[in-house]
């Protein structure tokens, strides 16, 4: 095992917060579909905000620190990392 | 002994888990600041050997991607230079709320691809662009000094140690 670090202030709760809208937005593929090609928002079991630039769907919601962010990709889509 | 959950993503098909990330080390652009961090979302990837974040993650932290050393990345396009952030702390989200700190991630750029498409009867191409990806690779595994299970049939996973 590594080094242990600290983490900052807060980070556990904010990190629970996002995880619990990352897992709504994985519940609810079919709310997200309909935004195909957009990035999208989810916060507190809805989804918040939908924009064409990850920058501006940030910019608009400063007050939603703990916002699930993510594109939507199309559900056919070959991935080879 | 620590368990950390990994996801089934079901838009991406892949496995994901949540993580916070900051920088380990100063002077990695003006507003690049140790006491920034970050939530992400990242894909874990067997197949990548070191840690890999969004350009997009590393401007938000503050860092200047223009003045990174670059690194030769192999990939299955072939091998390109790609900007190196140095020294990053990664926290992961699990039963024992466990950091590491990397001797540091490959920054990713915003994939581009050009697509033709008729339109109206005319012929246009037009450039796609996808965000980048966070990779959580097998440098984090070894540095938690951790085994990885994935478990298809229940859609779960775990890093555990």
């Amino acid at each position: 095992m590594s080094q242990k670090l600290v983490p900052p202030p807060g980070m556990l709760e904010h990190l629970r917060k996002f995880d619990a809208n990352a897992a709504w937005a994985n519940a609810h593929l079919s709310d997200l579909l309909r935004h195909l090609g957009k990035f999208v928002a989810v916060d507190r079991g809805r989804i918040i905000g939908v924009a064409d630039s990850e920058e501006k769907l940030r910019k608009e919601l400063a007050k939603h620190a703990d916002a699930y962010v993510t594109f939507v990709y199309p559900p056919d889509l070959a991935w080879v990392l | 002994m620590g368990r950390i959950p990994l996801r089934f993503n079901e838009m991406k098909r892949h496995f994901s888990l949540t993580a916070g990330i900051a920088l380990g080390r100063p002077g990695m652009g003006p507003n690049a600041s140790l006491g920034t961090w970050l939530r992400n979302e990242f894909i874990f990837d067997t197949g990548t050997t070191t840690t890999s974040i969004a350009e997009e993650v590393a401007e938000r932290l503050g860092v200047d991607v223009e003045k990174l050393a670059l690194v030769d990345v192999g990939g299955v396009t072939g091998v390109a230079k790609r900007p190196f952030l140095p020294e990053v702390d990664i926290w992961f989200l699990g039963d024992d709320f466990q950091g590491v700190r990397l001797s540091g991630v490959v920054v990713l750029r915003i994939l581009r691809e050009k697509r033709r498409e008729q339109k109206s009867g005319v012929r246009q191409e037009r450039i796609v662009r996808l965000p980048a990806l966070n990779l959580l690779g097998l440098d984090a595994v070894e540095a938690l000094g951790a085994r990885v299970t994935f478990d298809f049939k229940k859609k779960a996973g775990w890093i555990e140690w």
